[in-house]
């Protein structure tokens, strides 16, 4: 565990040793790390992918998975909030001296909110259409590691945060396969009135 | 500056909103949502729209805040975003009806579909109107109008 810890430490500060060295790959962790950036392009894909489909069919799956993705989104951000207030662990860039490219956030490094929120939505979009979660992995990824660039969180933050954002996006697509026909429904709600 | 990011970031997801639904309903052919015939006009002016807002709240001034500060918390974040691309919605079903007043006449289809060959408000009122003649009709004989692809589909079979 220790030496698992220690290598956590390692990675961090050996990727935080690229600020300052290229300009351009500073600019755009800045953009990357933001809270706003990763997070509202991901929302719009989602926007945009409501509206997506060659029938209704195929709009209605569509559908049905960002409704999951929101309300995964929001699953995973409690079960963070509720884990924060049980285990802290201090950011790494309280413990190593390493630049940032952000504000020093306060509250508990494990696990890392971005993560687990970023791996629900694009878990859940995952699961109900492949081809439109590749372009949500791949911000998912960016936001991560722009964190772990900038000193913010440690690598294995990262991966319990993303674990329990997919499990979290995971269960919730189960459940809403469960309770149907009351995301139909909703859904139908939405199309009476042209919204779906 | 001010006190917080809220006014921008609703500015923010409002316009790039707009142009998500622009660029979405380019691509699948949903004329009745579009500002522009064109179908290309649409997605190049949707992704400007999406791009300059991005622009314009990332390079206007440093967005690295707290939530502490003038940044906005998780919770915020997502109220907000709602509040944005719902006024962002609405707008663009307000424009886009008066827009294309005159493209097509009922009946429409269920769903977004409708939209290929109406405007939002003329297929909404195409769709309420059987409701509220159903409601107003006390005759025996009067008919349940279909609200949805399945009753739809069952209608279609009976």
């Amino acid at each position: 565990m220790e030496a698992l810890l220690e290598l956590d430490g390692r990675i961090v500060v050996w990727l935080n040793g690229g600020i300052g060295r290229f300009d351009v790959l500073d600019r755009a962790g800045y953009l990357a790390v933001s809270d706003y950036f990763v997070p509202l392009a991901m929302c719009f894909w989602m926007l945009g992918l409501w509206f997506f489909g060659k029938d209704s069919q195929e709009r209605g799956r569509n559908q049905k998975a960002v409704l999951a993705a929101a309300i995964a989104l929001g699953f995973a951000n409690l079960a963070v909030l509720l884990l924060d207030q049980a285990i802290f662990r201090g950011r790494p860039f309280t413990r190593f001296d390493l630049a940032t490219l952000f504000y020093e956030p306060t509250d508990s490094s494990f696990p890392a909110n971005p993560a687990a929120v970023a791996f629900a939505v694009a878990t859940a979009i995952w699961l109900g259409n492949r081809r439109a979660s590749i372009l949500l992995f791949g911000l998912a990824i960016v936001w991560c590691l722009s964190r772990v660039y900038s000193g913010l969180f440690y690598p294995s933050d990262i991966l319990a945060g993303g674990l329990i954002g997919a499990g979290i996006a995971w269960l919730v697509t189960l459940g809403m396969r469960r309770i149907e026909p009351v995301p139909t429904w909703v859904l139908n709600g939405a199309r009476f009135l042209h919204l779906a | 500056m001010a006190d917080s990011f809220v006014p921008d970031y609703l500015v923010l997801v409002f316009f790039a909103s707009c142009g998500v639904f622009q660029v979405a309903a380019a691509c699948n052919g949903l004329q009745g949502l579009l500002f522009f015939k064109g179908r290309r006009t649409a997605i190049v002016f949707g992704t400007a729209l999406w791009v300059a807002a991005f622009a314009w709240f990332f390079l206007s001034e440093p967005r690295n805040q707290p939530d502490t500060g003038l940044g906005l918390t998780g919770n915020q974040q997502f109220g907000f975003f709602f509040v944005g691309s719902g006024a962002g919605l609405a707008f663009t079903l307000l424009l886009s009806s008066l827009r294309n007043l005159n493209l097509g006449k009922g009946p429409y289809p269920i769903g977004l579909d409708a939209l290929r060959q109406s405007n939002y408000l003329g297929a909404l009122q195409g769709t309420l109107r059987p409701w509220a003649t159903f409601f107003l009709d006390r005759s025996p004989t009067r008919r349940k109008p279909a609200w949805s692809d399945s009753s739809q589909q069952r209608e279609d079979q009976e």
